[in-house]
């Protein structure tokens, strides 16, 4: 997830900051966009143009606090509640910039996962901060990032190098990247020294922007990621049937059918110890007189034959000095995993030679499933008459309706998902 | 490009990403565990310790286990019944080994060497976090009962599982 994070914080730093058509809040392009977490909060649509319309006989420093607090909330009663504080120092010009970022998930489930395996309804905190800088004197700038989480089963530690360039007079730019993400994957209540398991991720970024016209701008960012570790769910044990069963298992299946027909046995999920990930991501921003448009596309690939396409168009219209709405609509459609199934067959031999899917999982974010979102959000610049987006307050918010197209338990889930955000710009 | 080639590249994208997934069905793994050699001893205190209808004896438990004093597998058998039958033995057996194979595998291949690989081993012993708390601490007769058998050492196990139970008083619906 930071890995996606860091490369919205990238494209921003790289395309976004310099940028009359960069009033677009930042898209979080996930393969797998149905992830309850914290969502990115919109940007501001006071960046560095905003800033423009103050007086720069000041200070030459700008300052930018928000806070922002996100709900969530699924109809597989699960519930996320995710404040964020973030702090920005850069200088008017976009030289340099300094941002911090610090939230809490408290995270509160009972889902058919959980209620499928006779456990009880849990919660949990998870605490993450990251750091950033960006450097940019002339046309070639650097950005480093850093992050840590933490949760009572998942620690990760991550780092990040970008190198943009500006060229053609600075219309347009290219940047590269890498990251690497150390996790630790744990039990809860069961300290790392006893039990876990480590996932390393090395990303490679890379991309282009450019600038097609006065109001018009195109981006393409390639992403490659290289996870390597067991990142099987230590919590998830997957169901194993007869030949005969499997098949009458259909999709739905209850968990009472389920725990009828299953046989005995029921394995932890084993993920493959690899998995190569890519993604394409083109974006589109056009600037009307008074409104931008940005289109997103995301073409996501990787070794487990896992195939997505997540689409976002969004329109920003600017309603007056004081009011900024942008209603957006999302699509994400992906195919399962090669080693996905509704109803693993195991069987047993004599002596004790027992045969199982070598592969398996019951992660439904890795069976084929399609997602609709649709929202809007509100940006309301209070600040003074001068300078009216130096204090703003931002809603965002949207429904999310997710299609599980071969699974056990459930075959739909609808969650619903908003921000409330106050930001200020001190110079 | 014209239109045309534009939606027929598009096509063929779309086709790439959507059309070569199915149903997966091979690429089975075959693990060489404990055999069942010497498991009717183990049910015993792994039923009694641990197979109540409200904790591993309930139908949708990973560790699902049947036996004379819990869940009973047969519906016209009751619990305090009959005595725990082979299909139930059967039963527990599966549900045991088959919790982690891969590490049950590797422990067996070492010869039983660091048992507390085994999740079930280090919620027994309470070093993971367990809703029934210790049930046989480390070094116990149930703890010996466990990781001897695992190690295929069935007469000590034998003797150490029919230990894990109090003799005298021996509880009740306990042969």
């Amino acid at each position: 997830m930071w890995l996606q994070l860091r490369l919205a914080g990238v494209v921003a730093a790289a395309l976004l900051l310099p940028r009359v058509v960069a009033a677009a809040p930042p898209a979080s392009s996930d393969a797998t966009v149905t992830t309850p977490v914290a969502a990115p909060a919109p940007a501001p649509a006071t960046t560095a143009a905003g800033v423009g319309e103050s007086n720069a006989s000041r200070l030459p420093l700008v300052a930018r606090a928000s806070g922002a607090t996100t709900f969530y909330t699924d109809t597989d009663h699960v519930t996320v509640v995710t404040p964020v504080a973030t702090a920005e120092l850069g200088d008017r010009y976009s030289t340099w910039n300094i941002r911090a970022e610090y939230l809490v998930d408290v995270i509160s489930a009972a889902s058919v996962d959980v209620v499928s395996t006779a456990s009880q309804h849990w919660n949990e905190v998870r605490q993450a901060g990251s750091l950033e800088a960006t450097y940019k004197p002339h046309d070639v700038g650097i950005h480093a990032s850093g992050a840590v989480s933490r949760e009572p089963d998942y620690s990760s530690t991550a780092g990040g190098l970008d190198v943009f360039w500006d060229f053609a007079k600075q219309g347009h730019t290219v940047f590269l990247g890498y990251a690497r993400d150390q996790d630790t994957i744990g039990r809860t209540g069961t300290p790392f020294s006893v039990f876990s398991r480590s996932l390393a991720q090395d990303s490679i970024t890379a991309g282009v922007s450019l600038t097609l016209g006065p109001a018009a701008v195109l981006s393409m960012t390639g992403e490659a990621i290289l996870e390597r570790g067991d990142q099987s769910k230590p919590y998830r044990y997957i169901p194993m049937f007869s030949a005969e069963n499997a098949a009458k298992i259909v999709k739905g299946d209850s968990i009472d059918d389920v725990n009828e027909r299953r046989l005995q046995v029921r394995p932890l999920e084993q993920l493959p110890l690899t998995r190569e990930r890519y993604s394409l991501t083109a974006r589109f921003g056009y600037r009307f007189a008074h409104a931008t448009l940005r289109i997103d596309e995301r073409l996501y690939t990787d070794t487990w034959l896992l195939h997505a396409s997540t689409t976002e168009i969004r329109y920003i219209a600017d309603l007056s000095r004081r009011w900024t709405v942008w209603p957006w609509f999302r699509f994400n459609a992906q195919t399962p995993v090669f080693f996905w199934n509704r109803a693993y067959v195991a069987r047993f031999g004599a002596d004790g030679k027992f045969d199982l899917p070598a592969y398996r999982t019951g992660d439904r974010e890795l069976g084929p499933l399609s997602t609709f979102g649709l929202g809007a959000g509100a940006n309301f610049a209070v600040g003074p008459t001068n300078k009216p987006s130096s204090v703003a307050l931002q809603l965002h918010g949207g429904v999310i309706h997710t299609e599980f197209l071969d699974d056990l338990y459930v075959t739909s889930r609808n969650a619903e998902l908003a921000t409330l955000t106050v930001l200020g710009v001190f110079e | 490009m014209n239109t045309r080639a534009v939606l027929a590249l598009l096509a063929g994208v779309v086709a790439t990403l959507f059309g070569c997934s199915s149903s997966y069905e091979g690429a089975t793994a075959q693990f060489t565990l404990p055999p069942e050699t010497g498991f009717d001893s183990v049910t015993t205190p792994l039923v009694f310790f641990c197979g109540s209808i409200d904790c591993h004896g309930g139908v949708g438990r990973n560790l699902r286990l049947y036996g004379m004093q819990g869940r009973r597998l047969d519906p016209t058998d009751v619990p305090c019944g009959a005595m725990t039958k082979q299909a139930e033995i059967d039963a527990d057996y599966q549900s045991f080994v088959g919790l982690e194979p891969e590490i049950l595998a590797a422990v067996v291949k070492d010869g039983g060497k660091h048992p507390e690989r085994l999740t079930v081993i280090r919620k027994a012993r309470g070093t993971e976090k367990h809703t029934g708390g210790v049930v046989f601490a480390a070094g116990s007769d149930g703890d010996h009962c466990l990781t001897e058998w695992i190690a295929g050492q069935t007469d000590q196990a034998g003797a150490d599982c029919n230990n894990a139970i109090p003799q005298n008083p021996r509880p009740l619906c306990v042969p």
